[in-house]
């Protein structure tokens, strides 16, 4: 049988132990967490703890995430109890695109992006990266009209110009 | 490096074997309900010291995962061209055969 990566062993820690782990490598720094599991029986490597850290960083992020998104939908839903399940998981599916690739610094990423596509000329690509822009921007504005005051026959056409549904 | 050494380097087996199973790990870090993005990814994928790699080279490999039935596309009727993914239940196999 082949053995297990050390740091497949930490991916499958139960949730609270993660949980303790990913919150003690917040204020130390790979090494002293080392030394640290190894007092509590558990032996791994830097680059193992290393990898569970972007690991875990990364599945809560998303989850962070998904919840934004999902209590956005439930608010939207209360207001128009008409929208179609399939028109919900279309907003949801494009708030939360738009809310991961902002996470990622999109600026900097757009900018090396362009820059690259200036040498290329790659036209194709260029478009991509228009339209999400568009949707980061569709993201922000979905926002603001479901913390809005507008009526739920107002908030419900402006989403649907939004997101081109209208 | 140079641009022949990159693209050499980025379409050796070795290489687009480790981007394949970078991209079925990030897949599989996300347990919502919706789709990642191939820009997402692809950021991910660029952060792991692949800083050339492009939306393109990215698209590819997810589109020969889903081929190979380990991830699969998100439907979606806005804005199709801007594609998501997810994990498949044999692309969760498959990385547990390969303990990550």
């Amino acid at each position: 049988m082949k053995k297990p990566r050390s740091d497949s062993r930490l991916k499958t820690l139960p949730e609270g132990e993660q949980s303790s782990l990913a919150e003690y490598l917040t204020s130390h720094g790979l090494s002293d967490t080392r030394e640290w599991l190894l007092s509590r029986g558990v032996k791994t490597s830097v680059a193992a703890l290393s990898e569970f850290n972007a690991w875990y960083s990364l599945r809560r992020r998303l989850e962070r995430r998904g919840t934004v998104v999902e209590t956005l939908l439930e608010g939207l839903k209360d207001r128009q109890p008409e929208l179609s399940a399939e028109q919900v998981f279309e907003i949801g599916q494009s708030l939360f695109a738009a809310l991961a690739i902002e996470e990622q610094d999109v600026g900097t990423w757009f900018k090396t992006q362009k820059l690259s596509l200036e040498r290329r000329g790659l036209s194709q690509e260029e478009r991509r990266i228009v339209l999400l822009e568009k949707r980061a921007s569709q993201a922000e504005q979905a926002q603001a009209v479901v913390a809005s005051d507008l009526t739920p026959d107002q908030q419900r056409a402006r989403l649907k110009e939004i997101f081109g549904l209208a | 490096m140079s641009g022949d050494e990159f693209m050499s380097e980025a379409t050796s087996g070795e290489y687009l074997e480790q981007l394949r199973c970078s991209l079925l790990r990030f897949l599989s870090q996300n347990s919502t309900r919706w789709g990642l993005p191939t820009g997402y990814l692809r950021s991910l994928a660029a952060a792991e010291g692949r800083p050339e790699l492009d939306l393109r080279r990215t698209e590819l490999e997810l589109e020969y995962l889903v081929e190979k039935g380990l991830a699969a596309g998100v439907q979606k009727v806005v804005s199709p061209e801007l594609r998501c993914w997810r994990i498949t239940a044999e692309g969760r196999d498959y990385l547990s055969e390969r303990n990550q």
